[in-house]
């Protein structure tokens, strides 16, 4: 959970972005690295594997202005989406104030979307955190897609929850900013 | 007002100061070139020494590693790695696991040994948890 520090005045959460291989949660962070002012954003540490796939967590923490006289900072982290990398996974969620589930909008991604969600859940479980407990919102990435599934079928299908969900084109920078107001506020207001 | 009970710690201007106190001792006995107190999930809560930029990405890679370390522990049957050292050319880095899990990192260069580092960072463990608990449990 978020470190308060009152000599600083500063308040620091962690929201990570969780979902399938390949669904754009990295995509999602070089976008906002890419078009913050260099004040606001640090630099972006990504742990790589030879071919550009997540191997740990990408990192990238933010400026986002000042709450009741304590300025917030936030740092973001991708977890791999690989089904093989659990563990690594499941390190990257500790201590998290709240999540991005990035799902990916392709008809035949369906069930790896269910499974990473459920995947979420199991590992949350051993932090003894529940989706009921924890603030997160949706994006439904790759909307531009040509088999990108209807958005009621992902809403019924992922969002049984009813938590805010947004439609995205991370590469294009569509809905990147405001699924990552919106679990900002979140985790803010959860703080107040 | 914030709400303390939703927070893992908060960092309180007396504990600051105390954790600084003790750091600053650890660096003066060890001639660190800076030294950081990171919590488990990643955060810095403190820092002394050199001026560094990448406080940040240096305390979420730090408590990464280690958190890793942890796993490979029990995967080869221990319960778990106190510590952590890399050895580079011009710079080190040991890592202790406080007994909060919270990480003291200490940055060197060739100046001290790594012997004087390990004790002295022993040595201030204790305190630095229990200034760590002190402010957990004033919540």
């Amino acid at each position: 959970m978020a470190l308060i520090n009152y000599s600083s005045r500063e308040i620091h959460c962690k929201i990570v972005y969780y979902g399938t291989g390949l669904g754009g949660k990295t995509t999602n962070l070089e976008y906002v690295h890419k078009t913050l002012n260099p004040q606001i954003r640090g630099e972006m540490v990504s742990l790589n594997t030879a071919n550009e796939r997540t191997l740990f967590f990408d990192f990238l923490p933010l400026d986002l202005g000042s709450v009741q006289g304590f300025r917030t900072k936030f740092s973001l982290y991708t977890v791999p989406g690989q089904v093989e990398y659990n563990a690594s996974r499941k390190l990257v969620l500790n201590g998290a104030d709240g999540i991005v589930f990035v799902a990916d909008s392709q008809m035949e991604k369906m069930q790896e979307n269910i499974d990473s969600l459920k995947n979420m859940e199991e590992n949350l479980a051993e932090y003894s955190m529940t989706l009921d407990s924890l603030p997160w919102v949706l994006q439904y990435n790759k909307r531009d897609l040509p088999n990108a599934a209807p958005l009621d079928v992902l809403e019924r299908t992922l969002n049984t929850r009813g938590v805010r969900s947004f439609e995205a084109v991370a590469y294009k920078g569509i809905g990147v900013f405001d699924t990552l107001k919106a679990i900002s506020k979140e985790v803010l207001n959860r703080l107040t | 007002m914030l709400n303390p009970q939703l927070s893992s710690l908060i960092v309180t201007t007396e504990g600051l100061k105390n954790i600084t106190n003790i750091l600053n001792k650890l660096r003066e006995d060890t001639k660190a070139r800076y030294i950081i107190l990171v919590e488990k999930s990643g955060q810095m809560i403190a820092n002394v020494g050199e001026e560094t930029p990448f406080t940040m990405p240096l305390s979420a890679l730090v408590a990464g590693a280690f958190a890793s370390t942890r796993e490979i522990a029990k995967l080869v049957g221990e319960t778990e790695f106190n510590v952590m050292y890399q050895q580079g050319k011009n710079r080190n880095i040991y890592i202790c696991a406080l007994k909060t899990q919270d990480l003291l990192t200490v940055v060197f260069d060739e100046s001290p040994s790594l012997g004087i580092v390990k004790i002295k960072t022993k040595e201030v463990s204790e305190a630095l948890s229990n200034e760590i608990l002190a402010m957990l449990h004033k919540k």
